[in-house]
């Protein structure tokens, strides 16, 4: 309850890890190696989420109420082991969106800078 | 095959995870393994073993990077916590700090000294192959006198000892400085070849002694400053190479600056080249030292002294007959007066250290039993027993720390005080006291190590708690038994080490007290001393030096306020002394077993100034000079033991061994027994020769640094200033120095005891307020938990003087287990102080019996003040706490 007033801007900027975990469970519940995968796949394999820093920031995200254990069963993709899900909270979702719109605000400012010249505008 | 190099791989992971606080790895570990078990079996079906090198490059980089951060931040939480609860009980925080404070501090300062005086390693290269070479006398008995060589011994050492890389020597000699202010006292040291290279030691500025300049001796002129002269007297000159300063009337250049903390020996300021003579045997003035070649031992060193020693004693057997040669390490030498001293009140303050963590354990014990709710809530919110623990250790180790700053504080504080409180002289060694990085890390590992100790009491126990029974049991919390037993035993031990402090501290003061109070033969009431040394340059003939004296106290005598004065040669608050073998007339002369007397040598109008009695025959006068008959006075001791039953005046004795034919000294009278305090009970037995005789060659040795001691009926401070004008109005190039007046004789003259007895008297006294504020709040906390006991006790029909006498009944029990304790590790003890000791027994029983009353009395009282509180308690009220 008292987490949806918080203001999402508070925890503005995230670091990079923690808004790769974020956005890698924007669209629904994924265990810890699952995030990590995903992350590497969308950085084209540059960013490898190592345990400690997958896991710290998932304790800190946890603990800022950003994200929540949903339960923990095996996943079918992978073997019969029983995996803990993690999804994103209300107030999480807001700072994602809060953190993606800060970002969006720094790409127009390099655009207009014609700092991004060889991309294409969205 | 596969397999085994998964599970290995995967043990090795879980290793690497225990970097990571234990509730991290509790909540994640087994995600992280298995995030990992399966990364592994992408990275081998991908890559193969490139790729497996490089999984683990990156998960030890990961590992390495994050753990870290996940410990400060628990710490930081911990932390955090810990200082809001230090705020919350300011009370509390400030017991339990100042306690630690006062423990930790007491430890850093003693903790300097030792470090100062005992660990620090000596200014010298190479210091263990470094030896001391000693003259052992064996003419007293027992095990031996160290004294210094005769100049023939230290050359025939020199010349004949294979076991040395180089033997080298010096003498003592204090020289007049002229200084813008007046002559000054400068204590020079003069030094044989090749002393620098024995010692290994090389001048921070300039150079040291040429070949040349060694061979010329005290001719050469030059002169090596020490650092502190340096600084104090050059007033740190940016160029003291090549200055001049006048010595004994004659301009000597500085030709360097020794390095800091170099004195050696002993407080000195200046060093000289000086020659020696190789045909003198007999003064044992020298003192030696020198450097093992490498691989020689002391023993195999010592086995060919005694060889050398027997050869010695076989080609000059008049002056070498009971005499061997010794050595010891150079450490030894320079530490073994101070040891036992430091060592015990190390020892002291070790106890009061114990003392202050038994205190803090207690408060902590109690208030860990006033918080078991909050630990019960905590546990069931998840915290792991191991988190618990770790979060009460960071409380206690933060109060530690913060009580170690503190302590550090007043160490510093401590350290101070101490130098004001020791005479000059001593403080050059205690210059070199401070908190340095060894003392800082000594006192940081001390209040870790406590903070630790004091914390896993309380921790031990919380771990313990049951959780589900502390939460059903709603308010009321009880230490239960064990934690009884526990804050008993601790107040136990307090009480056993306080008493073995107080012991320690009351034997110094009972011998303080006594050495303070013993007649010393004279009164030392309006006494000022002072010493005179006579330049060799000036003052070679002894004529010189009969005419400087009777002009001196000529004038002396006749300024206002001055009653009296005399001179002597070695004053009774000194540490000095000068023995004589002497024979008596008509029995038969022995050099070897000759008996010793103290020598000393008087002006006229000594005795009377010094208000020691006559007993019969004559005082000496004028009239006693080098023309005239030469005469003696004798101690009562003396006459007592050489003439029993018959009068001395009239007999003669003389010196032995009779140098170029001594001449007889007719007594003429017997003077009472002077004692000097710092010399203990050596030899009684002492004579006077009259200074105007003692000079001529043959009689005795030649006496060029003298004590001028006045009477005066005014503040003796004052007269000081017109006494030395009116010594410099007959030569004003001579140095006087080591003023000492009145009350300050004892100050100055017993003051390292005195010091070590304030010390050992302010730990004692700490360690007895500490203890007994410990018994009162174990027996207030005791009653306080009974609270509820007591009032059915009462409800029930028990007086006041039932409960009174059913509580203090515990305490006793504590107290008296105590002080047995205390008593036997006294007994046990005190052994090690007897050295320390002149005027009262290590086990007297006066003090053990006393202290241990005291020690009892106040103890109960410390139990009956919560005691009587008890009695007061409102049954109703004590029951409706429920």
């Amino acid at each position: 309850m008292r987490k949806s007033q918080r203001d999402p801007n508070s925890l503005l900027p995230l670091t990079p890890a923690g808004f790769h975990i974020l956005l890698a469970l924007a669209d629904g519940e994924k265990h810890g190696y699952a995030v990590m995968q995903e992350v590497a796949k969308r950085s084209q394999g540059k960013v490898r989420l190592g345990p400690g820093t997958l896991y710290g920031s998932i304790k800190r995200m946890l603990s800022e109420g950003l994200i929540e254990e949903s339960d923990e069963r095996p996943d079918p993709e992978m073997d019969d082991e029983r995996r803990r899900y993690y999804r994103l909270t209300e107030f999480g979702q807001r700072v994602a969106e809060a953190e993606a719109e800060r970002l969006a605000g720094l790409v127009d400012a390099a655009r207009a800078k014609m700092l991004l010249r060889h991309l294409k505008p969205a | 095959m596969m397999k085994k190099n998964h599970s290995r791989s995967e043990r090795i992971f879980r290793a690497l995870l225990r970097a990571f606080p234990f509730d991290f790895r509790w909540k994640h570990g087994r995600e992280m393994e298995q995030m990992f078990r399966q990364r592994r079996k992408e990275e081998e079906r991908q890559g193969g073993a490139m790729g497996t090198l490089k999984l683990w490059w990156e998960t030890l980089a990961d590992i390495a990077r994050t753990a870290p951060r996940e410990h400060l931040e628990i710490l930081a939480q911990d932390v955090g916590f810990a200082l809001r609860l230090m705020r919350k009980n300011l009370g509390f925080t400030a017991v339990a700090v100042l306690t630690l404070a006062l423990g930790i501090g007491a430890n850093t300062a003693i903790f300097s000294v030792v470090n100062a005086v005992l660990l620090r390693p000596l200014p010298f290269a190479d210091e263990d192959r470094l030896v001391r070479l000693y003259d052992l006398s064996h003419r007293e008995g027992g095990e031996g006198v160290r004294v210094g060589h005769s100049q023939r011994n230290f050359f025939t050492i020199r010349e004949q000892a294979q076991s040395f890389e180089s033997v080298a020597a010096q003498a003592y000699q204090v020289l007049s400085l002229t200084l813008d202010e007046g002559p000054g006292r400068v204590v020079c040291i003069g030094v044989s070849e090749s002393w620098l290279e024995t010692l290994g030691v090389q001048p921070i500025r300039g150079r040291g002694f040429s070949p040349n300049e060694e061979k010329a001796g005290s001719d050469s002129r030059v002169v090596l400053v020490s650092y502190g002269f340096w600084q104090r007297r050059l007033g740190g000159d940016p160029a003291p190479v090549g200055r001049t300063i006048v010595l004994d009337g004659q301009s000597h250049t500085i030709i360097g600056v020794m390095p800091r903390g170099f004195n050696y020996p002993y407080g000195s300021e200046m060093w000289r080249p000086r020659v020696f003579d190789p045909t003198n045997g007999r003064s044992h003035m020298l003192n030696a030292q020198a450097r093992l070649k490498p691989g020689v031992t002391r023993q195999q060193a010592q086995a060919e002294l005694d060889i050398i020693s027997q050869r010695l004693e076989r080609e000059y057997p008049e002056t070498n007959r009971g005499y061997t040669l010794l050595l010891r390490a150079t450490r030894d030498s320079l530490v073994d007066n101070n040891q036992t001293v430091i060592l015990l009140l190390l020892v002291a303050v070790g106890f009061v250290l114990v003392i202050a963590c038994a205190n803090v354990a207690n408060l902590l014990l109690a208030r860990s039993v006033m918080r078991q709710k909050e630990f019960a809530v905590r546990a069931a919110l998840g915290a792991s027993r191991f988190r618990q623990l770790r979060q009460l250790l960071t409380e206690s180790i933060l109060l530690s720390l913060v009580g170690g700053a503190l302590g550090v504080l007043f160490a510093h504080w401590v350290v101070r005080f101490l130098v004001a409180l020791l005479p000059r002289r001593m403080s050059d060694i205690m210059d070199e006291v401070h908190i340095d990085t060894t003392v800082l890390v000594f006192s940081l590992l001390v209040a870790f190590a406590v903070g630790a100790l004091v914390g896993l009491v309380p921790a031990f126990r919380v771990s313990r708690f049951n959780l589900q029974e502390l939460l059903k049991e709603g308010g009321r919390s009880g230490a239960g038994s064990g934690g009884h037993r526990l804050l008993s035993a601790l107040v136990v031990g307090e009480i056993a080490l306080a008493l073995v402090l107080l012991t320690g501290a009351g034997l110094m003061v009972q011998n303080l007290y006594r050495l303070q109070n013993s007649d010393l033969g004279f009164s030392t009431e309006n006494l000022v001393s002072m010493q005179i040394a006579f330049p060799e340059a000036t003052y070679a003939d002894p004529s010189a030096r009969i005419i400087f004296v009777q002009q001196a106290l000529e004038r002396v005598r006749a300024l206002p306020g001055i009653t009296g004065a005399g001179v002597i040669n070695i004053f009774p608050f000194t540490d000095g002394n000068r023995l004589a073998g002497f024979a008596l007339e008509g029995q038969p002369e022995d050099p070897d077993r000759a008996p010793m007397v103290n020598h000393r040598v008087v002006s006229p109008g000594y005795f009377g100034m010094m208000k020691v009695p006559l007993v019969r025959g004559r005082w000496f006068t004028e009239r006693d000079s080098s023309n005239s008959q030469p005469v003696v006075l004798v101690s009562e001791s003396m006459a007592r033991r050489y003439w029993p039953g018959e009068d001395p005046v009239g007999k003669r004795v003389r010196v032995v061994p009779s140098e170029a034919g001594a001449p007889w000294l007719t007594v003429v009278g017997v003077v009472g027994d002077v004692v000097q305090p710092r010399l203990g009970d050596d030899i009684e037995e002492t004579w006077y020769v009259p200074y105007a005789q003692s000079l001529e060659p043959g009689t005795s040795w030649t006496v060029m640094e003298i004590y001028l001691a006045v009477r005066t009926a005014i503040d003796p401070a004052v007269a000081v200033d017109s006494v030395k004008r009116a010594i410099w109005q007959v030569d004003k190039t001579l140095p006087v120095y080591d003023v000492i007046s009145g009350a300050s004789f004892y100050a100055e003259t017993i003051s390292p005891k005195r010091v070590s007895t304030i010390l050992g008297v302010c730990f004692s006294a700490l360690g007895l307020f500490m203890a007994v504020l410990g018994i009162y709040g174990v027996a207030s906390y005791a009653v306080s938990q009974r609270t509820h006991e007591i009032g059915i006790r009462m409800a029930l029909g028990a007086q006041p003087g039932h409960i009174l006498r059913w509580i203090l009944r515990q305490g006793i029990l504590l107290v008296l287990l105590g002080v047995a304790i205390g008593l036997a590790g006294a007994v046990a003890l005190t052994r090690f102080m007897s050295s320390l000791l002149s005027e009262v027994e290590a086990t007297d029983p006066v003090t053990f019996a006393g202290v241990a009353f005291l020690l009892a009395a106040v103890a109960l009282l410390a139990c009956y003040l919560p005691a009587r509180r008890a009695t007061k308690v409102d049954p109703m009220v004590a029951l409706r706490c429920e």
